[in-house]
């Protein structure tokens, strides 16, 4: 009996032994790895006897315009692309939460944008928006869509079009959690349609906005295949993202010390929001 | 009564009318990219557009069988990554979200920690992970591989399960808990089919997330391992970039994530129908 | 307890040279080395290669080799992975003469085997000098070529001829030089021209400045911000009379003649010379606007010649496809040598450089030649033209043209620092001469 309690009572560390393994595992390595390179002169070519080089891997990215354009853009696109993902994946979500024959096909169809790999989306996309020859080109009225002036918005519309399906899917799991009692209840005190909206619904499954806001965030703000393979980040740095400019510092420079450096800043900026968002958010699920 | 009735073949219509304006748009890069996968080269390369063309299976062939790559092993690659991907992370982070939510170990930490991760560059970690693997023999396997997607695809999971978690009644549980159920019993009894939705979603995600994932996939593996988006971009070579065949793997290799997600749809769909929730 | 763990290491130390004497007993059997490529026309052609080797030549040999291809895109970032962390799962890297200085810590020196050992119908003197040189850094061979791909000038000739014999198109091309650049221009053949006379056609085959232009545009750049793209412009410098250095060695690139490069560029695109969208394009798109026929002028890679003189693919263009080398004060053409070279960490270094060895063979580089590739070797060269006019052009230019820029194991670098300018001088986001003083201040800071 002594023993069953003091199983029970370590239950809770040994449910999250497993992925306390395997973090250790895979991202100890890497992590002091990495630390060790971002304060080395760790490029290709003296990649065996790297010489210390203190700080000055930070210095020189933080001195970097490029390093700031990207992070500038990276913000700027992350915050729009999810901003309109949201607003589109809620709505949808809203208007596919009914009865509907067909609805499981509807839905899989649905997250079907979702299921091409960006990198090769990207390549298809070079196709479809060549103004040569593309289907799209064609069918908007032969407008050139990848010259610097469109460039932006074109990025974004596309991300919208493969990422909508993911906040859908989140905020449509989260619409399923909400108790048709509470519709009822409110039918009965005689709600309008937008007050079930707003009193109701939204703040049912805004723990699941959060989350699809946080998820959509942060990977938008890495994008990097789709963007890569489009636009190879220019017209000059126009739309180089954080992630391009790391893997180009990283693969074509081949300065794995400063690329290294630049993502450790990244992180050090962005852990402090991040764990005052994450704690909010979790304060909102429990309360 | 004859309004109502008028609004009730309307709104319907209307409805459908919106789905599948909403299916089309979405899909429209989709959709060209079939149309592509099924031209020849002269018709690709053709201004004004073809709409109505002779349709070839010749990319398909390519793909398949020609240019000496083994794209079927390549799909066996990525449906075995893919599924232990998913496997794993959700035997791994559905005990730690029950832990993080139930007993708040660590204050919260873990979650935060985990999803931080989301916010690293993966091309950071490649060089170091290539040095790792290729010291404990996992390059270039697809054990590596699962390793290395279930690190991209914790944060996701962990933070939908927690959500889940979260929103289950905790009345259950503690009725479950006087009846002497240990808690893996409890976990897999009774947790388990109540967040069935979460689950689907997140391995839903896992595995298209995994089965979509190139970089990690270009770096970590040479011939033995090579998975189908890796294996598709070997058509864009050194000069052209071959459409057809491009488009044609894109279109073969949406097939199976399409039918696995029509599979964990259904029960998604089920377990909100009968009504566990409600 | 001690005694037992001395047994039980001597077990293991015994166990390990058994392992060993075994191994290299077993070493008889054929050695198969595995040489990376990347996909695409030369791996095509290296494969016929391959197989013609693995098929008669590895019975006397013991040599076996297997082609491992990694895709194009990220194909350099793989292999720097590998190297980085002294892999040996590849014998062979796949290196380039722009980027072999990068790699040629991670090569063998190939001098010490071609000279010692006598190769029948082959060896180093087989291999055209210039494509020996391209391979070479700091006086060691570290790579061997097998492709040699210049990048020169592709051309309508339907619509040159008909400039170079049509009055009225003549009057009006006088015009438009006249207005545009300040002085009236003759038509030429392309082979004659200079800057000023590609210019003239470009404008007077584009719709903006002549409605009559049968094609839209007159040229279409590439200009996207990747790296290769640098290659196409340093051509246009060097055919300017330009380079990357000066004779003293120092970076040159905020000088008169790269503003004037830099200028051509965006003077193209500006003047709708050049479609808008040329800031993405790589090597394929601009192939497609000559194949639906809105473009009359490509400076081009010549591989492309084989897909747009390609009656199936090019159904519009095929029969009308001219050469050239790129316009200018001196003629050029930027030479990009393909090839292979041995892992400095392989286990199978002897079985490699024994590959290496056959693949300088007349032998050898005619079933490449035969196969689609362009192989460095002159007398393969000659022999092929006969069936394709284009490996003649491909001869005499390498002979006559043929140039490259190095800049020791940063020439990446620099191309990349060259792509990313002339992007945004052609996407009008800088003007060319902010771009060069940036441009000279980047390579200054990437050569110190």
């Amino acid at each position: 009996m002594q023993q069953g309690i003091s199983l029970e009572h370590k239950m809770k560390y040994i449910l999250l032994l497993p992925l306390a393994v395997m973090l250790l595992l895979l991202i100890t390595f890497p992590t002091i790895y990495s630390w060790y390179l971002s304060f080395h002169r760790a490029v290709l070519a003296n990649y065996f006897e790297m010489p210390f080089a203190g700080l000055e891997n930070y210095l020189r990215v933080l001195t970097d315009s490029d390093f700031w354009h990207s992070v500038w853009f990276s913000i700027y696109y992350a915050t729009i692309v999810s901003l309109i993902e949201l607003f589109l994946g809620f709505s949808i979500a809203l208007f596919f939460n009914r009865k509907m024959p067909g609805k499981t096909l509807i839905i899989s169809l649905f997250l079907l944008p979702m299921m091409v790999s960006p990198a090769l989306l990207g390549v298809m996309f070079r196709l479809l928006l060549n103004d040569s020859v593309g289907l799209f080109t064609y069918l908007l009225g032969g407008v050139s869509f990848l010259t610097s002036e469109y460039l932006i918005p074109v990025l974004i519309v596309i991300d919208v079009l493969q990422w909508t399906p993911f906040a859908f899917l989140i905020l449509y799991s989260g619409l399923q959690t909400v108790p048709v009692e509470l519709y009822e209840a409110a039918a009965i005190d005689g709600a309008s349609p937008s007050q079930n909206l707003f009193y109701i619904t939204v703040p049912a499954v805004a723990p699941f906005l959060v989350i699809a806001a946080l998820l959509r965030w942060l990977d938008s703000f890495k994008v990097f295949d789709m963007v890569f393979v489009l636009t190879g980040g220019g017209p000059g740095i126009m739309t180089t993202s954080l992630s391009i400019y790391i893997y180009k510092m990283a693969f074509q420079t081949g300065d794995f010390g400063r690329a290294t450096a630049a993502s450790i800043l990244v992180l050090l900026a962005f852990s402090m929001p991040l764990v005052a968002f994450v704690r909010r958010a979790r304060r909102g699920i429990n309360a | 009564m004859r309004k109502r009735r008028a609004s009730s073949i309307i709104a319907p219509a209307l409805r459908w009318i919106v789905t599948l304006a909403i299916l089309l748009v979405f899909n429209s890069p989709i959709l060209g990219t079939i149309i592509t996968s099924f031209k020849t080269k002269a018709d690709i390369s053709s201004m004004p557009p073809k709409w109505i063309f002779h349709p070839v299976l010749e990319h398909y062939q390519n793909v398949l069988y020609a240019f000496g790559y083994d794209f079927p092993k390549f799909f066996q690659n990525s449906i075995v990554v893919s599924l232990g991907t998913s496997l794993l992370v959700l035997a791994v982070c559905l005990p730690a979200a029950y832990s993080i939510v139930r007993y708040d170990v660590g204050g919260g930490r873990p979650l935060i920690f985990v999803v931080s991760l989301r916010l690293l560059p993966v091309v950071v970690f490649t060089v170091p992970i290539f040095i790792l693997f290729q010291y404990v023999r996992l390059l270039d396997t697809r054990i590596g591989l699962i390793l290395m997607n279930s690190l991209v695809s914790l944060p996701i999971a962990l933070l939908l399960l927690v959500g889940f978690i979260q929103d289950l009644p905790r009345a259950i549980e503690e009725a479950a808990m006087i009846d002497g159920a240990s808690t893996p019993r409890l976990l897999w009894h009774i947790v388990l089919p109540l967040i069935l939705p979460g689950l689907g979603a997140a391995t839903m995600l896992t595995f298209v997330w995994t089965w979509n994932e190139y970089l990690l996939s270009l770096v970590l593996t040479l011939r033995k391992a090579t998975t189908v988006t890796v294996g598709a971009s070997l058509f864009v070579t050194a000069w052209e970039v071959q459409w057809g065949e491009i488009a044609a793997a894109i279109t073969l290799s949406v097939i199976p994530t399409l039918i696995f997600v029509m599979l964990t749809q259904r029960h998604l769909i089920r377990a909100i129908s009968f009504g566990f929730l409600k | 307890m001690k005694l037992a763990r001395v047994v039980l290491m001597a077990c293991v130390v015994l166990s390990l040279l058994v392992a060993v004497v075994f191994g290299t007993a077993g070493a008889t059997k054929p050695v198969t080395i595995s040489m990376v490529y990347w996909p695409g026309p030369e791996a095509e052609a290296m494969e016929k290669v391959v197989k013609y080797y693995n098929e008669k030549i590895s019975p006397k040999s013991g040599v076996k080799v297997e082609m491992v291809l990694f895709g194009r895109e990220g194909f350099f970032e793989k292999e720097a992975t590998m190297m980085a962390a002294r892999s040996s799962d590849v014998d062979l890297y796949f290196t380039c003469s722009y980027i072999v200085g990068q790699h040629a810590p991670y090569l063998e020196t190939l001098n010490d085997y071609f000279a010692k050992t006598k190769i029948e119908g082959g060896g180093l003197e087989n291999i055209l000098p210039v494509c020996v040189d391209a391979m070479t850094v700091d006086g060691q061979v570290k790579g061997l070529t097998l492709d040699a791909s210049i990048n020169l000038l592709l051309y309508r000739k339907d619509l040159i001829n008909r400039l170079l014999t049509d009055k009225e198109w003549q009057a009006k091309y006088q015009e438009i030089s006249k207005r545009e650049l300040g002085k009236a221009l003759t038509p030429k053949q392309p082979t004659e021209w200079n800057w000023d006379d590609f210019m003239a056609t470009a404008l007077f085959l584009s719709k903006a400045h002549n409605p009559d232009s049968p094609t839209e545009y007159g040229t279409a750049l590439q200009a996207k911000n990747m790296w290769p793209n640098g290659k196409v412009w340093s051509a246009v410098l060097r055919s300017m009379g330009g380079s990357w250095f000066d004779d003293k060695g120092k970076p040159a690139f905020n000088s008169p003649k790269a503003i004037a490069a830099l200028k051509l560029y965006a003077d193209l695109v500006k003047k709708d010379a050049s479609p808008k969208a040329c800031i993405n394009y790589e090597y394929t798109e601009p192939n497609e606007a000559f194949k639906s026929g809105r473009v009359a002028l490509l400076l081009q890679w010549g591989v492309a010649y084989n897909e747009l003189s390609n009656k199936e693919v090019s159904p519009l263009v095929w029969d009308k496809v001219g050469i050239a080398p790129h316009p200018g004060e001196r003629h050029v053409v930027w030479l990009t040598s393909m090839g292979v070279g041995v892992n400095k960490f392989s286990k199978n270094k002897e079985a490699a450089l024994k590959w290496l060895g056959f693949l300088t063979t007349t032998e050898a580089m005619k079933i490449y030649g035969e196969s689609g590739g362009v192989p460095p070797v002159a007398e393969v060269l000659t022999g092929l033209s006969a069936k394709n006019p284009y490996f003649g052009y491909a001869k005499d230019y390498l002979a006559k043209y043929a140039f490259s820029e190095k800049a020791k194991d940063k020439t990446v670098d620099v191309l990349r620092v060259l792509a990313k300018y002339v992007s945004a001088v052609s996407g009008g986001q800088i003007d060319p001469e902010t771009a060069a003083g940036r441009i000279q201040k980047e390579v200054e800071d990437l050569l110190k």
